[in-house]
This record gives structure tokens, C-alpha cells and sequence, in this order.
């Protein structure tokens, strides 16, 4: 589920990071180790994480708010008699970390004896090293001027185009610097850098009374402000505020069974809801059945099940370039990698974390683990999951060229999908009426809904490597208390029959 | 221990006398919060948390930063403050930035209740098994979470400000399934007070629903009368509420906005039956008494008798506009009538029962129509009776056509929406309802 609302915050760019040296965190993370161990532990392990955020926010051709936030705590993890306790403080000191270890033994003691599955570990490697995410230029080290420049450009872009009446663009950027040690003997230190420029353009008819918004067509990424720097986000704010005045004059959507081309600006939405959320195996075996719901992919159907057509594959993959949940190592360790989730169409594995693999059999976790703060728990969170490009490298072209009458949408919008994740509904940012192979008019007020298998067996054409991009969020949401996890998914442009279209508006 | 009114107090003092801008204002929050998980009918996760943070903002002029932080030593708030204070001064000015408030008065402080602030992880623990131990019995398999919090919130500016509240909550919910996967029932509730709550009743209505909700059939999609229970139709109210900002309402881009310019305040909006306040001193749902910049809590009514009397206007759109600004809020009240939820299925010729929605987004702003599903026990309603579950179904609706079409209600009581609204830090108190043509777009698989 992607919640609603953004995470906001940021750390001043002009000032140096006071982060204590690696040999300080490692003597802070040992004393953890070594309290937890005397607190009767059979397992600990303790990430000391500092989190900057730098959220700017313009509005109407003025800088609403410029605010850096820096979290900074941690949080230790630990297993007593087989049961998980967890405790966490923002004061780092030897005493806190002590008194907080103990802590997180006494709630494993006193939920013990209602633990009736002892818990066990896959066994993974220690290792003792870094990693930080390969940006060309740390956004938080570059000046605000030419962030605020280039977010107020943009509304002189759009206000420059008739009928365009209101403008809000902002940019964050965020920096998780994670320290994790590990009863097992690991000692990892990371740098994980997100950054997202994001605009909306509204047009207000006064005459009518309605009005239409388009945002842009950006993503969150994991890279630092080469990102910003490479998007062309001036032409396309010229772009957002024609479509969003065109919109007022726009066919009005059809209703009943279209072909769909979906773009990937629109597809990473429909991927992580319908794809990536029923994969995660903590859902398929019940774990998040109160809150997020459980998955229609329960655990018999593993390498049985159709999921898709034959030219469906779903990779799950912690190391994809640029991807927001990329990382070295996941928040218990393990090193990350690449595998499928459905391969020609077949559903052949799920997301796991240490604790979990066991459950289907499996030996070793796939590195899905992680907590949003230092003061939440790490749990199965989704990995980037990309649906790969076709073999041939199909243009947008020839798919459009190839459809006689069908919808195109990009962007995302409205999204909604049921807890066992059957039933979605998706709207877009714009949409394009597709007839006799070629795009004829701009379309408005359309959403899709259909069932996951269904959908996805109704796709029947991909396009090639030169349509993929990544899309993504910071906020998918799941577990109690609820947690945010950054995510990314590619996908080329793709197609798919007979899916029911709606008229938003009737 | 949460911190204090004099801990707070003297951090907020000690940021205000380093500051060098020309106006400051200092936020603190945080506090102490403790959870349990259980799923499969077995405890799984369960942690605490402490922590405070600090948000400072620096002004000169028009010009302003904010940077918050969670250290407290000298050193660390002399450099957040120069960050904020770097930030102010290369920032353009921002003409509709508003000065800090000065010394305010507030009602008394009534949301901090001692035996939520101190429960321990023995109760915690206690309640969980009371409810794995009720579903055992009943042969489902439950799932919940229980979490208990005390937090603080303090406000202070250079102009004289400070302001300190306090609040606890207790929050427990689960969702208990049939074995085979094929029934679902779910119930929650969230109080200050830890002595409301009470979970042994919400296990026995969460499994006495997934036992009812057990193998649904699929009806056809289309317009029926609803009965909401409260947390059902708590979500629709909270999606109303959350689109009823004023300058958007001025601006054209609401419902609320008039055709041709202004707002709808004082047109009939909804059915004459709906009330709709906020009130920080309601006694079923206490918050803290002031927001986020200080700004007093009150009662203040959204809508009386169906008639929109306000917006949620922000101090610089309540001062361009003339208008009281809105401070928070931090609850919803909406007054409910006097039938029972047996009443309102007994006025049912043909209907469906829905236990709560689920994955609500706005599909149209225009009308704040919304899309969602059912979720946990949804049934079918013959002739003023019960008479079977059915397959949850997705719906697109605006919660202005749904409160126009209320025939009835029960009393209000303190809810926590399917989609959450209304645990810690946000309170809902709402009626369970009867409402005509509701619109179904679709049937879902999920159980």
C-alpha cells in the first residue's frame, strides 16, 4: 500500500555531518551486543541510524518552506528463549544503550509464554565493511540557490501558458546513514541517498466551475541531484500546464472493455500493488492479516501458478542502479541480490527475511528486511520489483501502431487495491484515445479496475529495453505501527486486452 | 518517564536564548510508545520506543528555516540554530509568512490519563493472550496489535508563547480468520484511558464475525442501501473533512468552492440530520488543547443541521480573507440519532451490512468522490433481516452523496476507522448509519 502524505524534513546543506566516527559507533554497537548477550540474548543486533531530510517546498511563485530535519537513535533487536524483543532510544550513550538492551530482553521475556513459534534464523555471512550509494553529487552538499532557482523556474514555465492558474513544486532529499552490528559478527556501515523533484500544475475555470490538475511525471530515485539535474523538468512543466488546461476540453473517457497501454510512469504503480505487495511472504503466511491484509498467493500455489502470459517476467532485485530500495546489505545483514518472482508467466518465489525463509523451505533470506527509523522494527519490506522489457525492442510507436482501439495512460493517480491484492482500480495523469494504430485525442476522467491474475495474463505485448524506466515511492506503507519503505519499479511500456475502463466523472 | 511541562519549558528557554534570528519558535514532541504484534494465533513482533525531537524555526522578516533535531546538548541546538538561522537568510522572502503567536490562553488539559501512560508489557502481553486464547477456542486464527503511549507536545516563540499538553492512548485491534481462509471479522478501538479498553470484547466480536462472514456468495454490483457500522462510516466523514481547506474552497479547486468565486459556507451540503465538530474537550475523544503553532483549540462546529459553517483556514488564508483561523484540529465529532444497529437493519427492505472499507483514494476532487472496498464481514440484508454473507465489492462514492442520502442513525462512539483514522493522536467519534444508493462497482475475490 503506498500511504498517503509525504515524508518531509531535511538537514542543512550548509552545515558539516556531525556523525561519530565508525571506531565510536563500533564500540557503542559492541557495548549493545555485550549487554544483550549478559540480558540472556541468544541473538542481538543494533542499528545506530542518523536520517537527514532537506524538503524544500514552493507555491505560486514563492518558497513556502525550507526545512532540514536530522533524526538520530537507535534501536536494539533481540531474541530471548526464541521470542523477539525490540527496544529503542534517541539518547546514544553507553548507559541508554544498556539499560535500552535489557529492555528489549524483558519484552521478549513477557511475551514468551505466548510465543508458539520458537523463532529461527536462516544462517547468513558476516561481514565487516561499507556501503553508500553511488551518487555523482550529494544534494546535501550543494547550495539551496540553485535548488530554489530551478523549482521557481518551473512555475514561471507553467504560469506562462494560458488558463494555467496554480503551481506547486518541491524537491527532497534524504540521507539514511545506517550503522548495523550483529551477534553474528557483522559490522556494516551505509549511506543510502533518495532524491525527487515533484511538481503540480492546477487549471482553475471559473466559468464552469471545474478544474484540473496534472502532476509531474517524475519519481523518487536512489541518486543524489544528477537526478534533478538530468530531468527536463522546465519542459515538462510547460507540458503539465497545457494538458492540465487541454484536459477542460478533453473527450470524456469511454466506458467498458479497452485495450490498455500503459506507460511506466503508470505501470510502477500498478506493479508494486498488484505484483509486489501479494510476493512479500509475510502476507502470504499471515502476518500482516490484521493491517495490511494477506495475499491471494498463499504458499501452496509456488511454482504452480499461472500468474501472467508467457512474456511476463518479474524480478525482485535489492542492487538495481539507481532503485530506491538499494542497498549493500538489508537491516539484519544479509548482502543483497537479484532473483524472479514469476519467470514466463509462472509464480516461482516471494520477498523473505531471515526468520521467514524457513516457513517455505527455504534456507537462506533473500535480504528483504527493514525498518524505517532506528526506533522501529525491521520486518519484510519490498524489495525493487521491475517487470522486464520485452526480447524485440518495441518503440511506444509500434505499440500504438499495433493497437487499433484502445486507451494510453501515463502518470500516476487514484489507487486502490483489496487486502488479498485481487481487485485494483488505477487512474493516471493523462490519458490518449488510441484509434486505428494511432494516438487521436487527449481523454479525461479514466480509471481502470480489474483482477491481478487476469490483468496480468491479458498482457500481450512489451515494449523493449529503450521504453523502460523506474518508477517509485517513499511511502509504502505496511506493519503496525506503520512503517515507510522507499521503493522503486521498472517496467517498459506494456499492453493489455480487454480491461474494463471507467468514466470517473458519471 | 515523559518529559515534563519544567523539562520542556527549560530546553525551549535554553533554544530561544542562543537564538540570533529575529524571531524563533520552538516545537517539541515525543514520548513513549510500546506495541505487541500477534499473528497465526502467536505473539511476533514487540518493541518500545523513546524519543523526542525538536523543530526549530528561524526568522528574519519574511524570511524563515526550519531545522529540526534530536540532540539537546549546547553544542548540537547552537548548530541547529545556525543552520535555521543560515537557511532564513538566503531563502526569499515569503510574503505570506505570518508572525509567531505571542502568550495564549488554553482550555484545561484532559487527554493524559496515568494508567495508559504506565502500562507495562506484562498487560500488553496479558491482552494478547486473552485474545489467542478466545481464538484458539473458537478454532480461527487471529491477528492483532496492541500499543500504549504517553507523548508530550510543546510549543514556545520569542514573542512569549509556551504552551505544554499532554496525551496518552491505548490502542487494540484484530482480525480473526476461519482456518480455511474463507471468513474474516475484525473489530478496533483506540481510548485515552486504558480501562476502556477492553479486549477480551473486541476478540469475541472480531471471531463471532469471521465465524458469520464464513464462505460469502457474490451479488451484483449496483446501487444498495448501506448500514455502515461507525468505523465504516467513520472513513467517510474523515474524507470530507480532510477537503474542507478554505483557500482551495476560494481558489475554484474544491467542492467547497462556489461557482463563479468564494465558498459554500452556509449552503446546505449534506442531509439537515448531520452535525459535524470538532472539540478538543469532548469527553470521549480528548486532545491536546493547541496545534502546532500554538494556536488555541476550541470547540468549532463544520456543519450544523447538513448547513457548511466553516473551512479549515490556515492563520495567512484566515487574516487575507478576514476569518477566525482554524487551529488543528485534532478530532472530528459527528452526532449521531437514537436507533440501535438492530433498528437500522430492521428498516432494511433490501441491503448490505459493511463492518468496515478499506484502501480509500480520491478519484474525482472535483465531487470528493472516493473509491474503496469492504473488508472483514460484509452480508447481505432481506427484508429487515440478515440473512448471508457476501463477497466484498469495490465502490466509488462521494461522501457528500452518501451523508445526503442518511436515513438513520445509532449513537456516536469513539471509532477507529477501517483505514486507521482515529487511533493515538487523532480522534473520531461517529454514529453507525443507514444510507440509500450507495454506489458498487465491482466484486472482489478477497477475504
Amino acid at each position: 500500500m503506498i500511504a498517503l502524505g509525504a515524508t518531509t524534513g531535511l538537514r542543512p546543506s550548509t552545515v558539516l555531518l556531525a556523525s561519530p566516527p565508525a571506531s565510536e559507533l563500533r564500540d557503542l554497537a559492541d557495548a549493545a551486543l555485550a549487554s544483550a548477550k549478559k540480558a540472556g540474548a541468544t541473538y542481538a543486533d543494533i542499528r545506530i541510524n542518523r536520517y537527514f531530510v532537506q524538503f524544500i517546498f514552493t507555491r505560486d511563485r514563492r518558497v513556502q518552506n525550507i526545512v532540514n530535519t536530522e533524526d538520530y537513535g537507535f534501536g536494539v533487536r533481540v531474541i530471548v528463549d526464541g521470542t523477539w524483543g525490540f527496544a529503542s532510544s534517541s539518547v546514544v550513550t553507553k548507559e541508554e544503550i544498556a539499560r535500552v538492551a535489557e529492555q528489549a530482553a524483558s519484552i521478549a521475556r513477557a511475551n514468551r509464554k505466548i510465543n508458539a513459534e520458537p523463532v529461527r534464523l536462516a544462517p547468513v555471512e558476516s561481514y565487516d565493511t561499507s556501503w553508500n550509494t553511488p551518487v555523482k553529487k550529494n544534494p546535501f552538499e550543494m547550495p539551496l540557490q540553485p535548488k530554489l532557482d530551478l523549482l521557481l523556474q518551473i512555475h514561471e514555465e507553467a504560469l506562462k501558458v494560458p488558463g494555467a492558474s496554480f503551481v506547486s513544486a518541491f524537491m527532497q532529499f534524504v540521507n539514511e546513514k545506517k550503522y548495523f552490528a550483529s551477534s553474528d559478527g557483522s559490522h556494516i556501515e551505509q549511506s543510502l541517498i533518495r532524491s525527487y523533484p515533484s511538481f503540480s500544475i492546477t487549471a482553475v475555470d471559473k466559468g464552469t466551475g471545474k478544474f484540473y490538475s496534472r502532476a509531474s511525471l517524475t519519481s523518487p530515485m536512489g541518486m543524489g541531484y544528477e537526478y534533478i539535474e538530468s530531468y527536463p523538468l522546465l519542459r515538462e512543466a510547460k507540458v503539465a500546464a497545457e494538458e492540465a488546461v487541454a484536459m477542460h476540453k478533453a473527450k470524456p473517457a469511454p466506458a467498458g472493455q479497452k485495450t490498455l497501454v500503459l506507460h511506466p510512469t503508470n505501470l510502477w504503480l500498478t506493479i508494486h500493488e498488484s505484483v509486489g505487495h501479494p510476493t512479500e511472504l509475510d502476507r502470504a503466511l499471515g502476518y500482516e492479516a490484521n493491517y495490511a491484509g494477506t495475499s491471494f498467493l498463499t504458499t501452496d500455489k509456488l511454482g504452480k501458478f499461472d500468474f501472467g502470459s508467457k512474456i511476463v517476467n518479474i524480478v525482485a532485485d535489492k542492487t538495481q542502479e539507481s532503485a530506491m530500495a538499494t542497498c549493500g546489505y538489508d537491516d539484519e545483514g544479509v548482502k543483497t541480490t537479484k532473483w524472479h518472482l514469476v519467470k514466463n508467466g509462472l509464480f516461482v518465489d516471494y520477498q523473505t527475511t531471515r526468520d521467514q525463509a524457513h516457513l517455505i523451505g527455504q534456507s537462506a533470506s533473500h535480504g528483504c528486511s527493514y525498518a524505517d527509523s532506528w526506533g522501529s522494527i525491521p520486518f519484510q519490506r519490498m524489495p525493487n520489483v521491475s517487470l522486464e522489457p520485452g526480447e524485440k525492442d518495441l518503440s511506444e510507436s509500434d505499440i500504438i501502431a499495433a493497437t487499433d482501439d484502445g486507451v494510453y495512460v501515463k502518470g500516476d493517480s487514484s489507487y486502490s487495491i483489496d487486502h488479498q491484492r485481487y481487485n485494483f482500480q488505477f487512474s493516471g495523469q493523462t490519458f490518449w484515445e488510441i484509434k486505428g494504430g494511432k494516438i487521436t485525442t487527449q481523454l479525461r476522467d479514466l480509471a481502470y479496475q480489474s483482477n491481478t491474475p487476469e490483468f496480468w495474463k491479458s498482457c500481450d505485448m512489451l515494449g523493449g529495453k529503450s521504453t523502460y524506466l523506474l518508477g517509485g515511492a517513499f511511502s509504502d506503507g505496511k506493519g503496525q505501527p506503520s512503517q515507510s519503505n522507499s521503493v522503486s519499479h521498472g517496467c517498459p511500456i506494456a499492453r493489455f486486452t480487454r480491461v474494463n475502463v471507467l468514466n470517473t466523472e458519471r | 518517564m515523559i518529559w515534563t511541562k519544567e523539562q520542556a519549558k527549560a530546553l525551549a528557554d535554553r533554544v530561544l536564548s542562543f537564538s540570533k534570528a529575529e524571531q524563533t519558535f520552538v516545537a517539541l514532541n515525543g514520548g513513549e510508545r510500546a506495541n505487541l504484534r500477534f499473528a497465526r494465533n502467536t505473539a511476533t513482533t514487540s518493541g518500545a520506543s523513546s524519543g523526542m525531537s525538536l523543530a526549530i524555526t528561524a526568522s528574519f522578516g519574511k524570511r524563515s528555516g526550519i531545522v529540526t533535531t534530536a540532540q539537546f546538548d549546547d553544542q548540537s541546538l547552537q548548530r541547529a540554530l545556525r543552520s535555521a538561522e543560515e537557511i532564513a537568510k538566503v531563502s526569499p522572502e515569503n510574503p505570506e509568512a505570518m508572525p509567531f503567536l505571542g502568550s495564549q490562553t488554553f482550555l484545561p488539559a484532559t487527554a493524559y490519563f496515568a494508567d495508559a501512560g504506565n502500562a507495562s508489557a506484562e498487560w500488553r502481553a496479558s491482552s494478547v493472550e486473552t485474545a489467542i486464547g478466545l481464538s484458539k477456542k473458537k478454532d480461527v486464527v487471529s491477528a492483532g496489535f496492541v500499543e500504549t503511549q504517553a507523548s508530550i507536545q510543546a510549543v514556545a516563540s520569542s514573542k512569549g508563547l509556551f504552551a505544554y499538553d499532554r496525551f496518552t492512548a491505548a490502542d487494540y485491534n484484530l482480525t480473526a480468520r476461519t482456518p480455511d481462509g474463507s471468513g474474516s471479522g475484525w473489530a478496533s478501538k483506540s481510548f485515552n484511558e486504558l480501562r476502556l479498553l477492553d479486549p477480551a470484547k473486541l476478540a469475541g466480536v472480531a471471531i463471532e464475525k469471521a465465524a458469520l462472514a464464513k464462505s460469502p456468495a457474490g451479488i451484483e454490483p449496483g446501487k444498495y442501501t448501506v448500514v455502515l457500522e461507525p468505523a465504516a462510516l467513520a472513513d467517510l466523514l474523515i474524507n470530507m473533512v480532510f477537503a474542507a481547506d478554505a483557500r482551495q474552497a476560494d481558489e475554484g479547486r474544491s467542492f467547497f468552492s462556489k461557482k463563479g468565486g468564494g465558498n459554500r459556507i452556509g449552503e446546505q451540503v449534506v442531509s439537515d440530520k448531520v452535525q459535524i465538530y470538532s472539540d478538543p474537550s469532548h469527553p470521549l475523544a480528548p486532545t491536546v488543547t493547541f496545534d502546532n503553532e500554538g494556536l488555541p483549540l476550541s470547540k468549532n462546529m463544520w456543519i450544523e443541521n447538513g448547513v457548511l459553517k466553516d473551512l479549515l483556514y490556515s492563520r495567512f488564508w484566515a487574516d487575507k480573507m478576514s476569518k477566525k483561523p482554524t487551529a488543528g484540529p485534532n478530532n472530528v465529532i459527528m452526532d449521531g440519532g437514537k436507533s440501535t444497529m438492530d433498528e437500522l437493519i430492521a428498516g432494511t427492505e433490501r441491503g448490505v451490512l459493511v463492518t468496515r472499507f478499506w484502501y480509500i483514494r480520491t478519484l474525482d476532487p472535483q465531487t470528493i468522490k472516493v473509491t474503496g472496498l469492504t473488508r472483514d464481514g460484509l452480508f447481505l440484508i432481506e427484508k429487515g433481516k440478515v440473512t448471508r454473507p457476501v463477497k466484498n465489492m469495490r465502490w466509488n462514492e462521494s461522501p457528500i452523496v452518501a451523508l445526503n442520502n442518511l436515513e438513520a442513525m445509532t449513537p456516536p462512539e469513539r471509532v477507529v476507522s477501517g483505514e486507521g483514522v482515529g487511533g493515538a493522536g487523532f480522534s473520531v467519534v461517529c454514529p453507525g448509519a443507514r444510507i440509500r444508493e450507495f454506489t458498487f462497482s465491482s466484486t472482489s475475490d478477497a477475504v
